[in-house]
């Protein structure tokens, strides 16, 4: 047994989250150390980053962190190849990322970016996909085997005490129906494990579209090249305004039919404000606190997205609910699974996945690996075959390298709850008189 | 803890209608400055500006003595300013002190009167009044009124500090400058130096410059008001001109440098001999390493009318002249930032559709397609794309595109009338994109022009 198969093989182990990092950094690196050797083999980018940076031996962990990419690597492909159609080429940049051979996907007629995608499914390569406000798309490489592990991992969920999957939950996700997001494919995964087969309810039964997304840096590129006309700038802000209205009066039908099953188990997966919402409308409707069923899992995450709410949100929705379960955790899209959180809040360290806290710049460790530290997320996650997953992220964290600690009944690793985002460059007050055509588009299109 | 954050902050001075201020009570981490006192920061409109009514010759001589001073640097000021902004600024050692080096030659007497010859169409009209008689008979006159004036300055060249000071007494008006964290040093060094050679003088009275941290509401809603100030002039910097525009409105008007990005266009006449080539490789490395590409005017994307071939040979010339340190480029002086370094990875694995050539050490590097690409190129990075004809490449000129570098020269005249159209501003010769700017049009207007106030006497 190699020692990526040993860390891979704690899933859903009684330790699995709580390892001390003495008996799990040895096995860490030597995992790191095995999948570099092999990678470095497959991805001449990472072969030539590893030659470049002078990485040659992992003496300790650190030694991994020049070997980090940026998310910008997941979108670097031009994207002239998508408004050109030109799939053959996107094809050939993902290959670059990818460690298996992208031969046998058939790219006969394919009209946009979501059948490119659903020919990338088909032919085994099951890419999970990401969106800022560029509107720039990043594709993230998944096999078979990475699939599988997402699955494995949320055949149990609500960790400490864990729920088994037994189709016995109503399933409301406030979301679309299905698409390339990790959000969806875990939801849907949750959905087929844990929900009852009649009764699974969406925001929208739409296919999330990335052509929707794509669109959007289209328009971009169009009124960078002074194309656009007025009305199709508006057009373009018309349709982001009205899928919104659509969306509030299916919200509203979701939260009728949340309120009537209140009293059987059901798992609602949103954000945060889509929580507070239901709670207010719920209120509304004269539902006192506490009726819902011990059984029923309330699955969120994620930030507040400006929405102004007060600073116990958390509380009251809890105390809105009452004695239910929940699921929450640390982690993003290009994570093969997120750090579960524990029951004083904390979220643990899952075995596979090595963090890192960076300095500001996200450039050196920003101490050593003890005690408490707090700087730039980055990790690298051992577990993904289809691609090299070390990153650097814009999240701002504290992390507890201590075995033990006052504030947590459980012992490992832990992220403090107190997560942020660092400042976007140009937000530092240096000025310069250079500058782009973004400054120039303003409006929804350009925020 | 940062390693940065372990060093004790760097002492900033503020200057205050002509006093040093010193004092490190508001500490930003990097750097501390003196605590700032807004009400020290206006002039009443109860009163006239100190050098409102000083002759515009004895402004004049003022300046040209300050920039004999910053030339011998007596005490050091200078100096001491170079040192600080070398340790924490951004830009290399040798282009800081080659641009140190330039400042003084910005104060000649001959710049000064061509700066306004040029941007007001005349002397007089600072000291005194114009007289126009319109067809109906009716007499006017009319005078540049020096201004209230609140400049929001760049840090990416210390030209900048220098000229704003320049316009600024020039105006004979009431100038408050905003220093940006990327040089807290200039603009009070120059005053200084004013300040040692006209203690008390009227024109050292006239101006203040203060750091505080851009978009800061507490300062900045009390101090950008009409009753204070008449103009905002800001450079650049997407953000502090949305900052800016949250105070514009009647009586409060914004001079906007607007932040901008350069091109050249290369025709197929730098084919005509290898020594034509190599010489066209040395304009364009030029003007796209101004301040390490860091500026405005530095060229960014470079579209040729060539074949990839030729494409190619000119792509190697050029990133080996890239690697050559110049009057305001280093050698290899720039760190690409790693969001960049993945994208010009990413692209390096596309070949044959990209080629690169040049590697993340601050040498350069040239991307080569056939397409623009979709990011930002800075830190000596720049985009060759093909074309078939230089006319074809105007639409990738628009409202953000500033300097457009052309060879040969004679191909200007065909062009620049269609970039104008599509929104560029400036076309120069390739090779020639520094300088300027200073006694004609820059941004789009006579910045002096723009500066004053228009007043009139009517009969």
């Amino acid at each position: 047994m190699t020692a990526r198969e040993t860390l891979l093989g704690m899933l859903h182990q009684p330790n699995c989250y709580t390892m001390p990092q003495s008996e799990l950094v040895p096995l860490q690196l030597e995992a790191a150390r095995e999948l570099l050797a092999e990678r470095r083999q497959q991805l001449p980018i990472l072969d030539r980053r590893a030659r470049e940076t002078g990485v040659d031996r992992l003496e300790k962990l650190d030694d991994l962190i020049p070997l980090l990419f940026s998310h910008t690597t997941f979108k670097s492909y031009p994207n002239s190849f998508v408004q050109n159609g030109q799939w053959d080429r996107m094809t050939k940049w993902l290959g670059t990322l990818t460690t298996t051979s992208m031969d046998g996907v058939d790219l006969t007629q394919v009209e946009d970016i979501d059948d490119w995608v659903s020919r990338l499914w088909a032919a085994g390569h099951f890419v999970n996909t990401t969106s800022g406000t560029s509107g720039k798309v990043s594709f993230l490489n998944r096999t078979k085997g990475d699939a599988d592990l997402l699955r494995r991992y949320l055949q149990r969920i609500c960790w400490p005490e864990p729920i088994l999957p037994e189709n016995k939950h109503h399933i409301f996700f406030l979301g679309p129906r299905s698409g390339p997001y990790m959000l969806l494919i875990a939801a849907n995964h949750v959905a087929e494990m844990y929900g009852r087969p009649d009764s699974r309810h969406y925001l929208s039964d739409d296919r999330l579209r990335l052509t929707d997304i794509t669109r959007m840096a289209e328009m971009r590129l169009k009124m960078a090249e002074g194309r656009a006309t007025p009305s199709e700038i508006a057009a373009a802000e018309e349709n982001a305004r009205n899928q919104g209205v659509e969306m509030a009066k299916r919200f509203s039908e979701m939260v009728d039919q949340i309120i009537r099953l209140r009293h059987e188990p059901m798992i609602i997966t949103g954000g945060w404000l889509q929580m507070w919402q239901i709670m207010e409308a719920a209120k509304a409707r004269g539902v006192p606190n506490g009726e819902f069923h011990p059984d029923t899992v309330i699955q969120s995450g994620g930030g507040l997205k400006g929405a102004n709410l007060p600073a116990d949100y958390r509380e009251q929705i809890f105390e809105f609910f009452g004695h239910v379960r929940t699921q929450q955790g640390y982690g993003m899209s290009e994570m093969s699974c997120g750090f579960p959180m524990d029951k004083d809040g904390y979220y643990h360290q899952v075995p596979w996945i090595i963090p890192f806290v960076l300095d500001k710049e996200g450039v050196k460790p920003a101490g050593p690996r003890e005690g408490v530290v707090e700087g730039r997320y980055a990790y690298v996650d051992l577990s993904n075959e289809a691609r090299w997953n070390g990153l650097i992220t814009g999240d701002r964290v504290t992390i507890d390298f201590r075995e033990t600690r006052p504030e947590t009944r459980l012992p490992g690793l832990v992220v403090h709850p107190n997560i942020s985002r660092y400042a976007n460059i140009g937000e530092e007050d240096k000025i310069g008189c250079a500058g782009t055509i973004d400054a120039y588009i303003s409006g929804e299109i350009g925020a | 803890m940062t390693e940065l954050a372990r060093i004790a902050p760097v002492a900033v001075n503020h200057f205050v209608k002509g006093e040093m201020i010193a004092g490190g009570e508001a500490n930003y981490g990097a750097f501390a400055t003196p605590a700032l006192d807004i009400d020290s920061l206006v002039w009443q409109r109860t009163e006239a500006g100190p050098a409102f009514f000083t002759p515009i010759a004895e402004i004049m001589d003022v300046l040209v003595a300050t920039g004999e001073r910053m030339q011998t640097d007596p005490s050091g000021v200078l100096t001491e300013a170079f040192e600080a902004m070398a340790q924490v600024g951004d830009l290399d050692r040798g282009v800081l002190q080659r641009a140190y080096e330039l400042l003084p030659k910005m104060f000649a007497r001959d710049w000064l009167r061509f700066l306004v010859e040029g941007e007001l169409g005349g002397v007089d009209i600072l000291d005194g009044w114009r007289k126009v008689t319109d067809p109906s008979g009716r007499t006017a006159q009319y005078r540049a009124f020096p201004p209230r004036l609140v400049h929001v300055l760049a840090g990416n060249a210390p030209g900048v500090a220098a000229i704003s000071i320049i316009r600024g007494a020039l105006t004979k008006g009431i100038n408050l400058l905003k220093l940006p964290s990327n040089d807290l040093f200039t603009a009070t060094a120059i005053l200084q130096t004013m300040a040692e050679v006209a203690p008390g003088h009227p024109l050292t009275k006239s101006f203040s410059a203060v750091y505080w941290k851009g978009g800061d509401e507490n300062v900045e809603k009390y101090l950008l008001r009409p009753i204070f100030f008449d103009k905002l002039v800001a450079w650049g910097g997407e953000g502090s001109l949305r900052s800016a525009k949250k105070y514009v409105g009647p009586g409060f008007e914004l001079v906007a440098f607007d932040p901008k990005t350069s091109i050249s266009m290369i025709g197929r006449e730098a084919f005509a001999s290898p020594e034509t080539l190599a010489e066209v490789a040395e304009a364009a490395a030029t003007d796209i390493c101004l301040y390490d590409q860091s500026a405005c005017t530095s060229s960014r994307f470079q579209f040729i009318e060539a074949s990839m071939e030729e494409a190619e040979a000119y792509c190697e010339l050029l990133q080996a002249e890239m690697g050559k340190e110049r009057l305001t480029a280093s050698g290899c002086g720039v760190r690409i930032p790693p969001a960049l370094r993945e994208e010009i990875e990413g692209l390096r694995a596309l070949e044959p559709f990209y080629k690169v050539w040049g590697e993340s050490d601050g040498r350069g590097v040239v991307v080569l397609s056939e397409d623009p690409v979709d990011f930002h190129p800075e830190a000596k990075t720049v985009n060759v794309v093909v074309v078939d004809r230089l006319e074809e490449a105007v639409r990738y000129a628009g409202v953000a595109t500033q300097t457009v570098g052309i060879y040969p020269p004679e191909r200007k005249v065909d062009l620049r009338d269609r970039l104008a159209a599509a929104g560029a501003q400036r076309v120069v010769t390739l090779g020639t994109a520094l300088g300027g700017g200073v006694g004609i049009p820059h941004d789009g207007f006579f910045p002096l022009h723009r500066l004053v106030r228009w007043v009139t006497d009517e009969c």
